[in-house]
């Protein structure tokens, strides 16, 4: 006989209104945001309760105090709108001496973890090829010039590789978080339009990715990474997380 | 006969059509109330600043999104503006957010009499009435998107006992708001 912790036997329709008070408060996990979508159908007669809660939520938005906006936001953001598909904020990039330091150093992180994904890995041949060829790509980038995307407080979020002659961008990234999902990382070459390069994610907290835009890399002045939907967008919807001058 | 566009329905037809005046309108009648949420959820007013500006951003690109049969546009920007400003605040603290509900989701579920009712003052009195520790626990959930386990982990407290303070908090304020019986 073996012995169980069991679970409390409970029904998916209590697990549901168990779930839902923090659901309709905005604060459920994925995880649990995941089973209320699962549940939902199978337990029409908790929605009401959902409704109910919802109507709370939002009444105690409403409960929030107005408060008068900063002086020149109204302009802020009417520049911001008259600058088609401009992101919200445009961070001033400023001289880093250590920058290249810092890029190589993330290069070099990624080019040590190849390695020993490698002896990990070594039982498969496709995914060994691939990281073979991720270092010979390494080895090659690393000559061209680099610009360095800077997040908050002034961190290195990834380091872009440029070839102007081929057209080519490599990213480098041990900064970035996994992120859910339903999100992903999207790569924005900016100047007077914004282009999209491409979406990316992380994996084991790091990022290699080339790409290679369709449009001309030198008719852009900065590039920059937004989170986006699953997908990415087709113009940034939020405020990049990181730019750095090409 | 057609009914009449709403004077919100108006401004965001206008919206989505580009009109740079209406979005200053829309601004001019809502930025206070956007404002106020976010500095609620962010306490720093450049922090609060940003998650305004991207909330407006998300208006003017996303405004074909806005559904006037979901709700208010009131209910829409605040929604809106409660999730940028979370979003922010898990960034701020380097959080991976941790909710994936959708305003749209969310919406579904708003019934239309929130946004009639006018006795936004009488929750904020409950709110008031509330037990310390429900109350806490749901300001935490609400105004900073904190998990059951997040609350557990900050207040050093047992998670079934937050997820009984949350929804002890909530029936509590159903009963007195919309007038019905607790089940506890």
């Amino acid at each position: 006989m073996t012995m169980e912790n069991k679970t409390p036997n409970i029904s998916p329709c209590d697990e549901l209104r168990e779930l839902l008070p923090t659901y309709a408060l905005g604060a459920a996990s994925i995880e649990e945001s995941r089973r209320v979508q699962e549940l939902l159908p199978l337990c029409p007669e908790v929605e009401p309760e959902l409704r109910e809660f919802a109507t709370i939520a939002m009444g105690l938005a409403k409960t929030t105090p107005h408060m008068s906006p900063p002086a020149g936001l109204e302009a802020k953001l009417i520049r911001a709108i008259q600058t088609p598909n401009a992101p919200a904020v445009v961070k001033p990039v400023r001289n880093f001496p250590v920058w290249q330091g810092l890029a190589v150093a993330a290069l070099a992180t990624l080019f040590l973890t190849n390695i020993l994904l490698i002896w990990q890995l070594s039982n498969s041949q496709t995914q060994l090829e691939q990281l073979r060829n991720n270092q010979l790509e390494l080895a090659t980038v690393i000559q061209n010039p680099a610009v360095r995307l800077i997040g908050d407080n002034d961190t290195v979020q990834a380091v872009v590789y440029v070839d102007d002659s081929e057209n080519r961008l490599w990213l480098a990234s041990n900064s970035l978080s996994s992120l859910p999902a339903e999100s992903t990382y999207q790569l924005w070459l900016i100047g007077d339009s914004v282009a999209s390069v491409g979406v990316f994610g992380v994996q084991n907290g790091q990022a290699f990715i080339a790409f290679s835009p369709e449009n001309p890399i030198t008719d852009f002045s900065t590039l920059g990474i937004s989170i986006e939907p699953q997908g990415g967008s087709q113009a940034p919807t939020t405020t990049p997380i990181a730019i750095g001058d090409l | 006969m057609t009914q009449p566009l709403s004077i919100e329905a108006q401004l965001m037809r206008r919206i989505r059509d580009r009109d740079e005046s209406a979005f200053s309108e829309l601004y001019t009648r809502y930025g206070g109330m956007v404002y106020g949420m976010c500095y609620r959820v962010l306490q720093d007013q450049t922090l609060a600043e940003e998650a305004t500006q991207d909330s407006f951003l998300k208006v003017w690109n996303q405004a074909h999104t806005w559904d006037n049969a979901k709700g208010s546009l009131a209910t829409w920007l605040l929604t809106i503006s409660r999730f940028t400003a979370i979003d922010r605040l898990r960034k701020e603290k380097r959080e991976t957010p941790n909710s994936s509900v959708d305003i749209d989701d969310m919406l579904e579920f708003l019934a239309q009499y929130a946004d009639d009712r006018n006795n936004i003052e009488a929750l904020k009195g409950y709110l008031a009435q509330l037990p310390k520790e429900q109350r806490e626990a749901i300001e935490l959930a609400f105004y900073s998107g904190f998990s059951h386990s997040d609350i557990a982990t900050r207040l050093n407290i047992p998670i079934g006992t937050i997820k009984s303070r949350v929804r002890l908090g909530l029936l509590r304020l159903k009963s007195l708001w919309l007038g019905e019986q607790i089940e506890e």
